[in-house]
């Protein structure tokens, strides 16, 4: 460990090869914690230094890895990232989930866990602080997500990340399950992690993360908090609802994705989140070093749906039997799949029945390689989430320039636009919005890389973070610093995306919105949005860009 | 709905708010219509949601509803207003900050004396409980109270009583401000 990385990083990084069997940890230089954080960005730049690789050929790598604050009280910050090559976009792709597993790893002493090769047969990797080992894992191949869980959780205390069988079977939507309750979601991350035969990763461990300054840190945690209990949105939201909170406000602006993103009108009442509320009544579930709690849990130890998952099965197969989206959700957990890539295939296939939706998430579930409808509403071959972007223009903007495809998670305008934090912005417009969004991009590329939930920017700001930080780390961090990261991480991803082929054609939405949206007006803003990010009118980084970036040597 | 819209138009225009400092809202039987957060007042087009007035029912749409939400609630509950029109007036907020919480501003222009009487003035934070309380106990025998260093709360029977309320209490707090300095009585 560098000594100046002792605080709040952990300057040990894991590296498993499982075609050779071997196991090193090496420490990493201490400019790339300080220039990538952790999580979303370290990932990064793990995968764009491994080169031009086939998703799911030996020579990709899954990287697995939390940020400075995980495993320390920061509110929100106990979550993880795990980085790869998508099988379903081609794209550099990390994918971010709750649970316990960044606070584990943390704990066992490690930022991230970089995954080589290909096992002979299924293997289970198990790490319990400084002890490491790969396990004969052929007696939980072929068992879903909640049974193979369960059976791990017989054998071993700790944090666990499980695919189930469509991971198994390299389907192209397969997520990767952890503590059997949260998703590594989207993008096929599951099939990378199968074609390893990698069946499971098991962690535990019995370390602290340091904090340089425990008083400063303790003012900061509590301001945090503070703001985070009086935001409206999370008080009065997530904390009551979850994000089933979406639902009633989605329809209320005509943004929900109704008949595979037609564009007709909706009658969501029966889904809305205060009708799950009462019609299951559940636990709040937590993250740790939470005070939000969105997650919502039956007994019986099944989730209920978000969000995303009620409004792709929903309005977008125009069903509207709540019932049949519970199921539905609970199928794609245990299989291991991405609820939105499946609402979307789904709804591809003109599919409305409750019996005949069911029916066909299992065969999703069952099936391989070929799950994916190359027809589906997507960007960059990523199914579209739960909002039409013809009436939240922002965030279909952001759709249209996402790196890792059709996503709504990575300038997250659903907070402005929809949610009005940090402030009220039109979504009817898409004025203005290629600086909205580039700068929401960027500050999500450094939050993914802290790593912290994207909630807690619902009542925070960067500067309360960059603050933590500098408790956390002892190194002087703001929030420009922190956007700076994000650019920096952004700005790679794109090179990587380059690199792959990707053009300024794929920075687009599908033809069909272009019913209500202007396609001149998009192309201007993408003019202004490459501009404004240092780029060339075909979406490649200047030279100055990336130099001011750090970028340039390595490239 | 096209009351709100209409007078919180008015309320720009007019110069009594500028763009979104302040709220409209309307009762309608047990719920409520209201402007949503962050909003401008000269544009509540799609703007305005509708919200139970009792507390003890949440409802998805209360995150993007006015932050003052609740206090809007404490009123219609505690009062029989039926409309309520907040605006950070600048000669109000002035005015308020120079008597304090607690104080009665008394206008010096005959039809504001006539209308409004007097204007208590009353404190607690914005956002707190504390304030929704003292409003709301304020306009229980005023048409409207002035929040100290925030703005006016206007009630009426209708939005457009409320509007002319608002209005009032602006131009009862400009002439009283010109007046006393006048008389060098600030």
């Amino acid at each position: 460990m560098n000594p100046e990385d002792r605080y709040g990083w952990c300057g040990r990084i894991l590296e498993i090869n499982l075609s050779a069997g071997s196991i090193t940890t090496i420490t990493p230089q201490s400019n790339l914690l300080h220039e990538y954080l952790g999580g979303r960005g370290l990932g990064a730049r793990f995968v764009y230094d491994n080169g031009v690789v086939d998703a799911l050929s030996e020579d990709n790598i899954l990287v697995f890895a939390a940020g400075p604050l995980t495993g320390t009280p920061t509110p929100a910050s106990g979550r993880a990232s795990v980085t790869t090559k998508s099988p379903a976009t081609g794209t550099i792709f990390d994918a971010n989930a709750g649970g316990k597993f960044g606070y584990v790893l943390k704990k066992a002493g490690f930022d991230a866990i970089v995954v080589r090769g290909i096992a002979e047969m299924p293997v289970i990797i198990e790490v319990e602080d400084d002890e490491v080992d790969i396990k004969d894992g052929r007696n939980l191949w072929g068992i879903n997500v909640k049974e193979a869980t369960n059976i791990l959780k017989k054998r071993k205390k700790g944090s666990f990340a499980v695919i189930g069988k469509a991971g198994e079977r390299r389907s192209n939507i397969a997520s990767i399950a952890v503590d059997g309750s949260h998703y590594f979601a989207r993008g096929g991350v599951g099939a990378v992690m199968g074609s390893k035969n990698l069946k499971a990763i098991v962690i535990s461990g019995s370390g602290k993360v340091q904090i340089f300054d425990k008083d400063q840190f303790e003012k900061t945690r509590r301001t945090i908090h503070r703001m985070l209990v009086a935001s409206p949105t999370i008080d009065k939201g997530l904390k009551v609802f979850g994000t089933p909170v979406l639902v009633k406000i989605a329809e209320w602006m005509q943004i929900l994705p109704v008949g595979n993103f037609s564009g007709e009108a909706f009658d969501a009442s029966s889904l809305y989140g205060s009708k799950l509320k009462s019609a299951h009544p559940s636990k709040r579930r937590a993250c740790p070093a939470c005070p939000i709690g969105c997650k919502r849990e039956e007994n019986g130890g099944y989730e209920l749906p978000e969000y995303e998952t009620i409004a792709m099965f929903g309005p977008n197969l125009l069903n509207r039997d709540l019932e049949t989206i519970i199921e539905a959700n609970r199928i794609c957990n245990d299989y291991g799949i991405d609820t939105i890539s499946a609402g979307g295939i789904i709804a591809d296939l003109g599919v409305t029945g409750s019996d005949e939706i069911l029916g066909l998430v299992k065969d999703l579930g069952e099936s391989g390689i070929n799950s994916k409808h190359s027809s589906s509403i997507s960007v960059k071959g990523l199914e579209l989430p739960g909002y039409d972007p013809r009436r939240v223009m922002g965030l279909g903007f952001s759709y249209a320039t996402s790196n890792r495809g059709g996503c709504h998670t990575r300038a997250y305008m659903v907070a402005p636009e929809i949610l009005k934090k940090p402030k009220a912005i039109n979504p009817l417009t898409l004025g203005g919005k290629a600086g909205y969004v580039k700068v929401f991009q960027d500050r999500f590329a450094a939050v993914d890389s802290l790593v912290v939930c994207k909630f807690a920017f619902f009542g925070v700001s960067e500067e309360e973070y960059a603050n933590i930080l500098t408790a956390v780390t002892g190194l002087e961090f703001t929030s420009e610093d922190l956007m700076c990261v994000g650019e920096r991480i952004w700005n790679l991803e794109r090179l990587y995306n380059l690199r792959e082929g990707f053009t300024r054609a794929d920075d687009t939405l599908p033809e069909q919105f272009f019913d209500g949206l202007s396609r001149d007006a998009f192309e201007d803003t993408l003019d202004e949005y490459y501009a404004i990010r240092g780029w060339d009118d075909g979406g490649v980084p200047k030279k100055d860009k990336l130099r001011r970036l750090g970028l340039l040597k390595k490239e | 709905m096209e009351e709100l819209i209409k007078y919180g138009r008015k309320m720009v225009v007019s110069g009594l708010v500028d763009s979104h400092f302040g709220n409209v809202s309307k009762r309608v039987g047990d719920r409520m219509l209201i402007s949503t957060t962050g909003s401008m007042l000269d544009e509540l087009e799609g703007e305005i949601v509708s919200v139970p007035i009792d507390t003890a029912i949440p409802d998805e749409m209360d995150i993007i509803a006015s932050s003052e939400v609740n206090l809007h609630r404490r009123i219609y509950d505690e009062t029989s207003a039926l409309s309520i029109l907040h605006g950070h007036s600048r000669y109000a907020v002035a005015l308020s900050m120079i008597s304090g919480a607690g104080s009665l501003i008394v206008p010096r222009d005959s039809e504001s004396l006539y209308l409004l009487h007097e204007i208590p003035v009353v404190g607690g934070g914005v956002g707190s409980d504390e304030l929704a309380e003292s409003v709301a106990s304020a306009l229980k025998d005023n048409k409207a109270t002035i929040a100290e260093g925030h703005g006016t709360f206007a009630r009426g029977s209708t939005v457009d009583e409320a509007f002319v309320v608002l209005s009032s209490v602006e131009h009862a707090c400009c002439v009283k401000y010109l007046v006393d300095m006048w008389k060098n009585e600030l």
